[in-house]
């Protein structure tokens, strides 16, 4: 091998070795909690919720998270067409305003949902912190509904 | 030609004897024509030479693995924020949940 292979590959195997090295060293300091958990300690200590109340929060949060996980995935699948309608350009528009229709209603199914859910774990908060919950969350969820049919719309219309 | 045919010349060069000498300066003036002929090495063979060392190169992947775990602690993955990560967790609308970690 020439002396300026010899380095190439040196080089190569340093940055490997490097790399290899930094992203064990990040992986390492990587948080195990999951968002669930981050999420639901960051509702105990901001809504000062006590042991019992946070108990009950937890369990309707656990529960009401594998139906929202259900929901995502049929709202995904439901999308899917919608968001790579420009790849097909020969489907008929009645194909279209069908998975649309169908999608919004899946949308008004979800967005429901999590509304309920929100009031259930709000009545377990005294009065006040219910209210301030359902003021911070509610428009969070209400403005992601918007983006998310903004999106579907303007890939329709593209 | 078949190979156990004699050739008339096998005899006269066994018998053929080389009386010359070499000269008293053969090998150095061997020597002085081959490093005539050899051009220099660059910088890139030069360098090459230097750091491919075991020793050097033992030292600079140490060196280089050093710093890329210094990087790696200053530089830790961002934490998620718990606000966000509560949104992540309740909303089917929120992009990353299904993603999320």
């Amino acid at each position: 091998m020439t002396p300026a292979g010899r380095l190439i590959g040196f080089a190569l195997l340093t940055l490997a070795l490097a790399g290899a090295a930094m992203w064990i060293t990040r992986e390492s300091l990587r948080p195990r909690e999951s968002s669930q958990e981050v999420g639901l300690r960051w509702l105990k200590d901001e809504y000062h919720l006590d042991d019992a109340t946070f108990e009950r929060v937890s369990t309707l949060h656990h529960d009401y998270f594998m139906q929202c996980t259900k929901m995502c995935r049929q709202l995904d699948a439901a999308d899917r067409p919608l968001l790579w309608r420009a790849r097909h350009r020969n489907r008929q528009t009645g194909d279209i305003d069908d998975q649309l229709s169908k999608e919004q209603a899946l949308c008004g199914d979800c967005e429901k949902a999590a509304t309920e859910h929100l009031n259930q774990v709000a009545a377990l908060m005294p009065p006040e912190q219910g209210k301030r919950f359902l003021d911070d969350i509610l428009p969070i969820l209400q403005q992601q509904r918007r983006e998310h049919d903004h999106r579907v719309s303007s890939s329709i219309r593209r | 030609m078949k190979a156990h045919d004699p050739d008339p010349l096998d005899d006269l060069l066994a018998q053929w004897q080389v009386q010359a000498e070499a000269p008293p300066d053969f090998h150095r003036e061997v020597w002085r024509r081959i490093a005539a002929e050899t051009r220099d090495p660059g910088w890139v063979e030069r360098f090459a030479w230097w750091l491919l060392r075991p020793r050097h190169e033992v030292v600079i992947l140490a060196i280089a693995v050093a710093l890329a775990v210094a990087w790696g602690l200053t530089h830790p993955p961002e934490e998620l924020n718990p606000h966000d990560a509560y949104v992540m967790s309740i909303s089917p609308f929120d992009p990353n949940h299904l993603g999320g970690p």
